[in-house]
C-alpha cells in the first residue's frame, strides 16, 4: 500500500486569522478516490492549497509522495493536475491557444486523448475563452488537465459550475482514470448527487478538523435506509 | 521556456504594441513643433508598462479571464524560475519607457542636468533606471497579493494597521527612489549613494514579493 499524501498534526493559522486547519491527520492511499466534503469555510480549499504547496503549514507535516510540497519538487507536478474555481486563463485566448500553451509543459500529454475529450465535453477549439460561460471554461480546463495523463488529480469545487451532463461525464472520466490507471483523485465538492457511485473514501471536515474519514461502504453502513446526502448532512449538522 | 511565455504575451498584446509604436511615432514628429509632447510620451510609455502587470503576474484577485497565480504555480516548472519568468515578461513591456528615459537626457535640459555630467553617471543612471522598473513591477505584484490578504484579516483594526503600514512602506520606498534619482549627477559620491539606496530597496522589495508570490 503506497502513500500518496500523508498529513500529520497539521495546523494552519495565517496572520490575523483564527485557526483554519486544526491538528489534521490523514493518510491518502495511492489509487483512492477521495471526496472531501464539508461546509463552506471548513478548510477544504486550504488543505488542497497545502497539498499543492501554495500555502505553508504553520505546524505539523504534509507530504505528497514522500516530499514536502513547499520544497518545490516541481518534477512531481508532471503527473499532478489541479483544477480549481480559483484558476483562470486569459479571456482573449482561444481554446486552441490555451491547449497549445498548456501542452508545452507536460511530457506525457496525449493529443489523441485531448481530441477525444474535446468531443466528449463539446469543446470548440476556435471559441474565445472570454466569451464562454464559467462552466464552459471549466470544461476546457478539464480537457487540458486530463490530457496530461496525470496520476494525481486534485479538484476543488469545479463541479458546482458544470451542468448535469458535464458533471456526469467529468465524474465518469475521473472514475475511469481512477480504476483503469490507478490514478488518485481528491475531489472537494458540495455536489453530492451520485457521488457515492464513484468514490472509495469520504472525508468530512468541520471547522478545520477532520470529523469523518472512512471507506464509502463503511460510511454508508452507519445508518440504515439513509441516502449518502442525508448521512453527510446529518454529520455536518451534528454538534 | 521564457520564449514560450513572451511569444504568447506578444500575440495577446499585438494591438497594444502597434498602438504604442504609432503613438511614439506621432509624439516624435509632434515634438519638433512642441518639445513638451515628449513628456506626454513618457507618461504614455509608463502606462504601457504598468497596464499589463495585472494580467501577466498572476493576479491574486479573483478577476475573471486573467491568468491566475495558482495556474502558474501548478505547472511543472520550478517556482523560482516561474517567478523570474514573470519578472521578465513584465520587464518586456517596460523596454520602451527604459529606452525613452535613456534618450531623454540628450533632448531635455532637465534630464541632462541630472545625469550627463559624466559618462560614469550615465551608466549608473541606466542601471538605476532598470532597477527602478524592477521595483515598480515587484511593488505592483506585491500590492496585489498583500491587499487581498489584508481584506481577509478578521478585525478592522488589524486590516487598517496592515493597510497603513504597507502604504507607508510603499510611499517611503517611492520617495527614496525619486530622491536617489535626483542625486545622480550632483557628485560621484552622491550618485553612488543614490545607486546603493535604490539597489537596497529593490533587493528588499524583490525578496518580499518573491516570498509572497510563492505563498511562503
Amino acid at each position: 500500500m503506497n502513500h500518496e499524501i500523508q498529513i500529520k498534526n497539521l495546523d494552519y493559522v495565517p496572520r490575523g486569522h483564527a485557526k483554519i486547519l486544526n491538528n489534521l491527520n490523514a493518510d491518502f492511499v495511492q489509487g483512492s478516490f477521495v471526496a472531501l466534503l464539508g461546509e463552506n469555510g471548513a478548510g477544504k480549499t486550504t488543505l488542497l492549497d497545502m497539498i499543492m504547496g501554495f500555502k505553508v503549514p504553520s505546524s505539523g507535516e504534509l507530504r505528497v509522495r514522500g516530499e514536502l510540497p513547499v520544497n518545490d519538487q516541481w518534477q512531481l507536478r508532471q503527473s499532478i493536475v489541479y483544477l480549481s474555481e480559483k484558476m483562470d486563463i486569459p479571456g482573449d485566448w482561444t481554446v486552441r491557444q490555451y491547449l497549445k500553451f498548456n501542452r508545452y509543459f507536460y511530457h506525457h500529454y496525449s493529443d489523441e486523448l485531448e481530441q477525444t475529450l474535446m468531443k466528449e465535453f463539446h469543446v470548440n477549439e476556435n471559441s474565445r475563452l472570454g466569451s464562454m460561460s464559467a462552466g464552459e471554461v471549466r470544461r476546457v480546463q478539464i480537457v487540458g488537465a486530463l490530457a496530461t495523463e496525470p496520476t494525481l488529480i486534485i479538484v476543488d469545487e469545479i463541479t458546482a459550475v458544470l451542468d448535469i451532463v458535464g458533471r456526469r461525464r467529468f465524474m465518469a472520466r475521473l472514475y475511469e482514470q481512477n480504476k483503469k490507471r490507478g490514478c488518485t483523485v481528491i475531489l472537494a465538492t458540495n455536489i453530492l448527487e451520485e457521488l457515492e457511485r464513484y468514490i472509495s473514501d469520504v472525508i468530512i471536515m468541520k471547522a478545520g478538523q477532520i470529523s469523518v474519514f472512512a471507506k464509502i461502504e463503511n460510511f454508508l453502513k452507519t445508518q440504515d435506509n439513509a441516502s449518502f446526502a442525508q448521512l453527510v448532512a446529518d454529520h455536518l449538522e451534528a454538534k | 521556456m521564457i520564449y514560450h511565455f513572451l511569444h504568447r504575451d506578444f500575440l495577446s498584446n499585438k494591438i497594444n504594441w502597434i498602438i504604442n509604436f504609432i503613438i511614439i511615432a506621432i509624439c516624435c514628429v509632434s515634438a519638433a513643433f512642441h518639445p513638451a509632447i515628449l513628456f506626454i510620451l513618457g507618461v504614455v510609455l509608463l502606462f504601457f508598462a504598468i497596464i499589463p502587470l495585472q494580467s501577466l503576474t498572476g493576479a491574486a484577485w479573483r478577476s475573471q479571464h486573467v491568468m491566475s497565480r495558482n495556474y502558474l504555480l501548478s505547472l511543472p516548472v520550478p517556482r523560482r524560475k516561474m517567478f523570474f519568468i514573470v519578472q521578465m515578461r513584465a520587464l518586456v513591456f517596460a523596454v520602451p519607457v527604459i529606452i525613452y528615459a535613456l534618450i531623454m537626457p540628450f533632448y531635455s535640459p532637465f534630464f541632462a542636468s541630472v545625469v550627463l555630467s559624466a559618462s560614469s553617471h550615465y551608466l549608473i543612471y541606466f542601471i538605476m533606471l532598470v532597477l527602478a522598473i524592477v521595483w515598480m513591477i515587484n511593488s505592483a505584484i506585491f500590492s496585489n497579493l498583500i491587499f487581498e490578504k489584508i481584506t481577509s484579516y478578521l478585525t478592522k483594526v488589524e486590516r487598517t494597521k496592515a493597510w497603513m503600514t504597507n502604504m507607508v512602506i510603499f510611499f517611503g520606498e517611492l520617495a527614496l527612489v525619486i530622491c536617489s534619482f535626483t542625486m545622480t549627477g550632483e557628485s560621484f559620491s552622491a550618485t553612488l549613494l543614490g545607486f546603493a539606496v535604490v539597489t537596497a530597496i529593490v533587493t528588499y522589495r524583490f525578496q518580499r514579493t518573491q516570498k509572497a508570490w510563492l505563498g511562503q
